[in-house]
C-alpha cells in the first residue's frame, strides 16, 4: 500500500516531522554552537586550544 | 542558425584569456555579455555527437563527447552562467575574479563534455583551482583560510579520483567515462567524486568556503562543483544503492544543519547538500525515472539556488550584513529581490506549481517505485525542513520588522538576471514538459504525472501544516548570534594533531637522522682517502678494543712528538687523519672497475631488461 493512501498522512507526517526537526536542531544546536569567534579564539592560544 | 559545433569550454577559456586585453568600462561589460551569449549559442546548437578527439600518447582524448546527459548538463551550466555573467557586471571589480569564474564555468562545461576519464580529470582539478580563485577575491584573512581548507579538500578528492582512475584503467585498459567495476579504484573513485558531491563527512569544503567567497563568486560556486560531481556520479555509479542512502542521509543532514546558521550564505550552503542528497539518491536508485528525477533536480536546483544566491548577494552588496539576526524589513526597500527570493523560496521547497515540485516528487517516486520507502521517507522529511528553513530565511531577511536597516533596490544587471531565472523557475514549474523532453529517458519522464491529484493534494497538505508549524515553533527556530560547528571540528583538530606530528616528533625522527648520516658520510670519507691505511687502522682499533692486542707503539697517523702515555684517545685521533692518501687516478680506476662489475652482473643477470 502507498503511504500517501493514508488519509490525512501528509497533515499528519508533516506535523512530526518539524517536530522533529526542530528538536533535532535544537539538540545538536545546543552540543555544537559556539560564540561567533570561537575558531580564532581557539587559535588565539587560552592554553592550547583544548576547550572545545 | 548559427552552428557553432566546438566544445563550449573553448568560448569561455578564449574569453577568460582576451578579457585583461579589453580594458575597462562600457567595453568590458559588452565583451563579457558577448562571451555569455558565445557560449550560450555554442551550447544550445550541440548536437548529440563524439567529435575532437585528439591523439595524446597511446591515448585518445575525447573532447566533446555529446549525449543527452551531457546535453541537458551542457544547457543549464551555459544557461547560468550567462546568467551570474550578467550579475557580476556591477559588483566585481577586478578583472582576475571575472577570468577564475569563466575558466570556473568553462572547465565545468568542459568536464562534462569529456569522454575520456583523464580529460574529465584534468577539468576538474582547473575547477577546483579557478573555484579557488573566487573564495580569495574576497579578499579577507576568513576566505584565505577557508581557501585554503578548501583546496586542500579538492586536492585530496582530485588524487583519489586520478589514483581511481589509474587503477581503472589499468585494469580494464580503457578510459572512456564508464561505470567501474568494484575493487580499491571503485572505492577511490567514489570518495574522489564523494568529495566534490558533498558526501557526508566529506562536506565541510562547502559551508566553509561558499559563504566566504565574493558576491559573484558564490552564485558561480553555487551551481558547478557539485553538479559536476553529480554529472559523474550519473555516469560511473548509476544504481549503486549504498549512494542512494548516501543522499537520504546528506538531504537530512544538510536541512538540521541549515536549521542552526545565522550567516545567510551558509544556510544556503547546508541546503546545497541537502538539495545534491535529492539527485544523488536519484542517481543511487538508478531506474530510468531515478537518474531522470536526479537529473531533472539537478536543472531545477541549480536555477532556484543560484537565485537564492543571487538575491542573498544583492542583500549583502545593499545591506553590508549577512546575518539573519541583523536583517529584516527589506521587503519594502528591494522589493524585485524580494520578489524573486520568495519565487526560489517556494521552488526549492518544492511547492506546487514551481520547479522544485516537479523533480522532487519524481526522485521521491522513484524511491518508492524501487520499494525503498525509508529513502522515501527520509527524502519527505528533508522537503519538510527545508521549507521550515526558507520560511525563516525570507521571515527574517525580508518581513520582519526592522526599522534600522539602509538599502536599495539592487543595480539593473543583477535585477535582470534574477528575474530571468525566477521566470524559469516558474516557467518549468508550470509546463514541466518543456524539461522533460530534455531528459536522458525522456519516455520515461513524460509518463510521470507531476499533477496527479493525489500527490499535489498530498504536498499543499504536507506545506501547508509546516507553515503552521513554522509560526508556532518560530521562537525555538529563531537565529543566534552563534556559530555551529560541524564535523569540520574534527578535521581542525586532526589538523593541528598533524602540524604537532610534524614539528615535534617528525623533526626529532630527523635531525637524529640527520646527525647519524653525517657521522656516517664522514666516516665514509675519511675510509676512501686511503682505503687500503684506513683498513689497517681500524683492524687495529677493533683489535686493541677487543684486548687482542696491546695499543700500538706508534699509532698510525699520530703526528707529532713521542708520548709516553699513550692512552685510548690515540688511535681514535688516528682516525682523523691517514697518513697517506690515494690519488685520484687510483680513485677512477676503483670506480672504473665497479661500474664494470655492475655491468656485468646486469649483463648475465638480465636487469633492466
Amino acid at each position: 500500500m502507498m503511504l500517501e493512501e493514508i488519509p490525512a498522512f501528509s497533515a499528519m507526517f508533516g506535523f512530526i516531522g518539524c517536530l522533529l526537526i526542530v528538536a533535532l536542531s535544537k539538540i545538536l544546536g545546543r552540543w555544537l554552537q559556539r560564540r561567533e569567534d570561537y575558531y580564532r579564539w581557539l587559535r588565539s592560544g587560552s592554553g592550547g586550544g583544548e576547550q572545545g | 542558425m548559427i552552428e557553432l559545433n566546438i566544445p563550449p569550454v573553448l568560448v569561455y577559456v578564449v574569453g577568460a584569456a582576451l578579457l585583461p586585453l579589453v580594458g575597462r568600462g562600457r567595453v568590458r561589460r559588452w565583451f563579457l555579455v558577448a562571451v555569455a551569449v558565445l557560449g550560450l549559442v555554442s551550447a544550445f546548437t550541440l548536437k548529440p555527437q563524439t567529435s575532437w578527439v585528439v591523439p595524446f600518447s597511446g591515448f585518445e582524448l575525447v573532447f566533446l563527447h555529446a549525449d543527452r546527459l551531457s546535453l541537458i548538463m551542457g544547457y543549464i551550466f551555459s544557461f547560468i552562467g550567462a546568467a551570474a555573467i550578467l550579475y557580476g557586471l556591477d559588483v566585481v571589480r577586478e578583472n582576475g575574479e571575472y577570468i577564475c569564474g569563466l575558466l570556473y564555468l568553462g572547465s565545468a562545461l568542459g568536464a562534462v563534455f569529456a569522454g575520456d576519464f583523464f580529460t574529465l580529470y584534468i577539468f576538474w582539478e582547473i575547477m577546483a583551482f579557478s573555484s579557488l580563485g573566487l573564495v580569495w577575491y574576497s579578499r579577507t584573512e576568513r576566505a584565505r583560510n577557508a581557501g585554503m581548507r578548501y583546496i586542500l579538500f579538492h586536492l585530496f578528492g582530485g588524487c583519489a579520483f586520478l589514483a581511481g582512475i589509474v587503477i581503472h584503467y589499468m585494469s580494464t585498459g580503457s578510459i572512456a567515462v564508464g561505470p567501474v567495476e568494484t575493487g580499491v579504484g571503485y572505492f577511490l573513485l567514489l570518495m574522489g567524486i564523494g568529495v566534490n558531491t558533498a558526501f557526508i563527512p566529506l562536506h565541510t569544503w562547502l559551508p566553509d568556503a561558499y559563504p566566504k567567497a565574493t558576491i559573484a563568486g558564490a552564485v558561480f560556486m553555487s551551481v558547478y562543483t557539485t553538479k559536476t560531481g553529480v554529472y559523474v556520479l550519473a555516469r560511473t555509479f548509476p544504481g549503486v544503492e549504498a549512494v542512494a542512502y548516501m543522499g537520504g542521509v546528506m538531504a537530512l543532514y544538510g536541512v538540521i544543519f541549515a536549521l542552526m546558521q545565522n550567516d545567510v550564505r551558509k544556510l544556503l550552503s547546508y541546503h546545497i547538500v541537502s538539495q545534491v542528497g535529492y539527485m544523488v539518491a536519484g542517481i543511487g536508485i538508478g531506474t530510468a525515472i531515478g537518474i531522470d528525477g536526479g537529473i531533472a533536480h539537478v536543472f531545477n536546483h541549480i536555477l532556484y539556488k543560484a537565485l537564492l544566491f543571487m538575491c542573498m548577494g544583492a542583500v549583502i552588496y545593499r545591506t553590508g550584513r549577512n546575518n539573519l539576526t541583523d536583517l529584516g524589513g527589506l521587503a519594502r526597500k528591494m522589493p524585485v529581490t524580494m520578489i524573486t527570493c520568495v519565487i526560489a523560496a517556494l521552488s526549492i521547497s518544492g511547492v506546487v506549481g514551481f520547479n522544485g515540485y516537479i523533480s522532487k516528487g519524481m526522485v521521491i517516486h522513484a524511491a518508492e517505485e524501487s520499494h525503498m520507502h525509508l529513502l522515501a521517507l527520509a527524502l519527505m522529511l528533508g522537503s519538510v525542513g527545508t521549507f521550515l528553513s526558507f520560511l525563516k530565511l525570507t521571515y527574517y531577511t525580508f518581513f520582519r520588522r526592522n526599522e534600522g536597516i539602509e538599502a536599495r533596490e539592487a543595480p539593473l544587471p543583477m535585477l535582470i538576471a534574477m528575474s530571468v531565472t525566477a521566470f524559469f523557475c516558474v516557467a518549468i514549474g508550470v509546463y514541466p514538459k518543456m524539461l522533460y523532453v530534455i531528459l536522458p529517458y525522456p519516455e520515461v519522464a513524460m509518463e510521470y504525472r507531476a499533477y496527479a491529484p493525489g500527490h499535489t493534494a498530498g504536498t499543499l497538505e504536507l506545506l501547508l501544516m509546516t507553515a503552521f508549524m513554522f509560526a508556532a515553533l518560530k521562537v525555538l527556530i529563531a537565529p543566534h548570534e552563534r556559530i555551529t560547528y560541524d564535523i569540520d571540528y574534527l578535521y581542525r583538530k586532526a589538523g593541528r594533531g598533524v602540524i604537532w606530528f610534524c614539528e615535534k616528533p617528525l623533526m626529532a625522527f630527523a635531525s637524529a637522522i640527520d646527525t647519524d648520516l653525517r657521522r656516517l658520510a664522514g666516516s665514509f670519507v675519511w675510509f676512501s682517502r686511503n682505503p687500503a691505511m684506513a683498513s689497517v687502522v681500524l683492524l687495529n682499533a677493533t683489535a686493541t678494543r677487543l684486548g687482542l692486542m696491546k695499543p700500538p707503539a706508534h699509532a698510525y697517523g699520530y703526528r707529532g712528538e713521542e708520548k709516553d702515555d699513550l692512552s685510548w684517545e690515540v688511535p681514535v685521533k688516528a682516525i682523523e687523519e691517514p697518513r697517506e692518501r690515494l690519488s685520484i687516478g687510483t680513485g677512477i680506476l676503483l670506480v672504473v672497475i665497479f661500474f664494470l662489475l655492475y655491468l656485468i652482473v646486469m649483463l648475465t643477470h638480465g636487469w633492466l631488461a
